[in-house]
């Protein structure tokens, strides 16, 4: 709403502050919108390109530091026979889940999977992936209540080269 | 429908909640030097399968080079009834692509 009686500004009822602040109110829905069209569409090229854990969780997320949970749960066994073909499963019953990630600690490149999940999508999913070397595998979820994280060591007998 | 030639698709469907299960036939490739000539082997992965119900997205999964040879996939969605379509594309990083279309 202008302000007809500030003395400042040359358009009646303009100041420069108030013509600012809707500017930047109109320039935040669509800048968010955009950002959750990326979030949920767009391939995370620089997390794929990481080559230690801490960076990929850097370009995922803007931050690195992500509480774990025993709500999000990770499903593989302890000992993998053939590194180059490991079942896993992730499943979580917090609400919201929009995004899941699967990191390989010890893999050439950590980040081996990020699985976008529209709202009726359910927080589960299950693929087989490679492990280099005996490691840790750490699974990400972005819920209605934030980032959270689990982890799971697993010993690998034969490398997959991952 | 018309069978593709790298997917196979199996769906179950429960009171409206769907389960999918896709092996797709691929090298999932990582890329490396090897061979007696030590000739490169260019990377060759799938990078985006794309899922849809109805048209509407249901899944996206960015993948690198981690996951496994002839990937499996298995998620769940809800809202699915008997009839309604669903549409399973991939992509990969040497511009090769499949899709599979099937009825729930």
């Amino acid at each position: 709403m202008p302000d007809w009686n500030t003395p400042h500004g040359h358009k009646a009822g303009h100041t420069r502050r108030g013509a600012v602040k809707r500017l930047l109110v109109m320039l935040a829905l669509p800048v968010a919108a955009w950002c959750r069209a990326l979030l949920a569409g767009e391939r995370p090229v620089p997390a794929f390109r990481a080559e230690r854990v801490a960076d990929a969780l850097q370009a995922l997320y803007g931050t690195a530091d992500i509480p774990e949970s025993d709500k999000l749960r990770i499903g593989m066994a302890a000992l993998a026979e053939n590194g180059a073909v490991v079942p896993i499963k992730v499943e979580t019953d917090l609400p919201e889940v929009s995004e899941i990630a699967l990191i390989a600690t010890r893999n050439p490149v950590p980040l081996v999977a990020r699985f976008d999940l529209p709202p009726g999508t359910r927080g589960f999913v299950a693929t087989r992936i490679k492990l280099a070397e005996t490691s840790e595998v750490l699974a990400i979820a972005r819920t209605a209540g934030g980032l959270v994280m689990t982890r799971k060591a697993v010993e690998v007998t034969i490398g997959g080269c991952g | 429908m018309t069978p593709a030639a790298t997917i196979k698709l199996r769906t179950a469907l429960k009171g409206g909640t769907a389960t999918i299960r896709a092996l797709i036939r691929h090298p999932m490739e990582v890329g490396r030097r090897s061979g007696k000539d030590g000739a490169a082997v260019p990377s060759h992965f799938i990078t985006r399968v794309t899922c849809e119900h109805n048209g509407k997205p249901v899944l996206i999964a960015h993948w690198g080079a981690g996951v496994s040879k002839d990937p499996y996939l298995s998620f769940i969605f809800e809202g699915a009834a008997p009839g309604d379509r669903f549409v399973l594309r991939w992509e990969d990083n040497q511009g090769e692509a499949d899709s599979l279309d099937v009825s729930l």
